[in-house]
């Protein structure tokens, strides 16, 4: 009778086996990749179209406008915020009242209709981020946003996964500064940032231990 | 009979491992339909019983913590003139606040010494009121106050920015930075007085020779 299998099956059929495990790992690692990349994440470094070409370079780099004249909720809430219409015409009631890329800006003002923004930062929704938690214990803008003073059009800086946030919440100390540096750009840390920062953990009476708990940003 | 049974074993674990990895995968797009949930996230996004998640607040609602029933401390009024007072004791701690404020909500025009010559009074905009003046020393503090909560002249209000609280810290630097640039010299401490009788020494001596 002949054999159903030729004499080159028990190899074929052993690497098999190895073919079958890489196969799995190349899924697991693509689909790994895949939840990193920017395809899921959104882009870092890749600046964001806006209905308003409003230049953070110019606002807060040039002009040296604090942070919080327009992005107030940051400091009072747990949303960033964007500002409305009324924070806009503050300045430019009376300067650039000319200027025809301000026009959606007092159209708003005039109207009262939103002007929306597009959104840089997509955090993931099973994340509860509170950024008057984070700027009040004295963790910069600077450190996840970056260098918004010299962004004509913002983009993300910081790849906002997971591990990224794990970076800080395991070891506090390497970020925090003092309250009149957290609206600050690009102050160089102090050379013994981590006795300063350890300090700063402990004055703020920030419980490291904890941070690392799901329910810190999970609910 | 140990065979046979062996080899169901076997062939039931190669029958469930490709379930397995199957429950794998769906678990994975768990995680993903956990980062995108069906919720209103952000303040724009449309809901179709309110208009949009961040809800206008309706005409003649109070919101928490925005009840106005201290004159003093809402209008920056006493029986209808202009408070001369504070509502509440100035302590260090709300100067820093003051401070911390006015940096980032006044020195833009006022300037950080309040000159009025603020970064955006370069820019263009009309030249924003001094404080050091003798009208504005002896202004009462609750024409600062009704200033930012009112707004006056071409400065727009700041009351949906500026809490009740920071508004009278603010108040409260400004009078500080009024001290500030009009201090006698006997009401100085004795060290910044040495500091300056050194300091206009080195500069007589400086311009001397």
């Amino acid at each position: 009778m002949k054999q159903a299998f030729g004499a080159g099956a028990n190899t074929f059929a052993k690497l098999s086996l190895l073919g079958g495990g890489l196969f799995t790992v190349l899924i697991l690692g693509l689909l790994f990749v895949l939840d990193h990349s920017p395809y899921t994440r959104g882009p870092i470094g890749v600046a964001v179209n806006q209905p308003v070409r409003f230049s953070h370079q110019l606002h807060s780099g040039v002009l040296n406008i604090d942070c919080r004249y327009c992005h107030i909720s940051a400091e009072q809430g747990a949303y960033g915020g964007i500002p409305d219409t009324h924070t806009c015409m503050s300045c430019h009631s009376q300067i650039a009242t000319y200027s025809e890329l301000l026009e959606p800006v007092r159209t708003s003002y005039a109207t009262g209709e939103y002007l929306v923004w597009n959104k840089v930062h997509n955090i993931a929704q099973h994340v509860y981020f509170n950024h008057s938690a984070h700027v009040n214990a004295g963790f910069a803008c600077e450190t996840c946003h970056g260098r918004v003073d010299q962004m004509p059009l913002v983009w993300q800086h910081q790849s906002m996964t997971m591990s990224w946030c794990l970076e800080c919440h395991r070891e506090p100390e390497r970020f925090i500064r003092t309250y009149d540096q957290v609206y600050t750009f690009g102050e160089p840390a102090p050379e013994n940032q981590i006795d300063v920062g350890l300090q700063l953990v402990a004055a703020q009476g920030i419980d490291v231990s904890r941070l690392s708990n799901c329910s810190i940003c999970h609910r | 009979m140990l065979t046979p049974m062996h080899t169901t074993q076997r062939a039931s674990s190669r029958r469930l491992s490709p379930l397995l990895i199957a429950l794998a995968l769906l678990l994975m797009a768990g995680c993903r339909n956990m980062q995108q949930q069906p919720k209103l996230a952000a303040p724009y996004d449309e809901s179709v019983l309110f208009g949009r998640a961040a809800r206008e607040i309706l005409p003649e609602a109070v919101p928490v913590g925005f009840l106005r029933d201290d004159e003093l401390l809402h209008t920056g009024m006493q029986n209808g003139e202009l408070a001369t007072e504070f509502p509440f004791p100035i302590t260090r701690e709300i100067l820093e606040t003051g401070r911390s404020q006015y940096n980032a909500f006044c020195a833009p025009c006022h300037g950080y010494a309040g000159y009025g010559n603020g970064v955006i009074v370069v820019e263009g905009f009309p030249m924003a009121r001094s404080f050091h003046t003798e009208e504005m020393r002896s202004a009462p503090v609750g024409r600062f106050y009704r200033a930012i909560a009112y707004g006056v002249g071409v400065m727009y209000d700041y009351a949906a920015r500026v809490p009740v609280d920071k508004r009278w810290a603010i108040v409260a630097y400004i009078r500080a930075l009024q001290h500030s640039q009009n201090a006698a010299y006997a009401e100085l401490p004795a060290e910044i007085q040495a500091q300056l009788a050194q300091t206009g020494t080195q500069t007589t001596e400086a311009m001397g020779s």
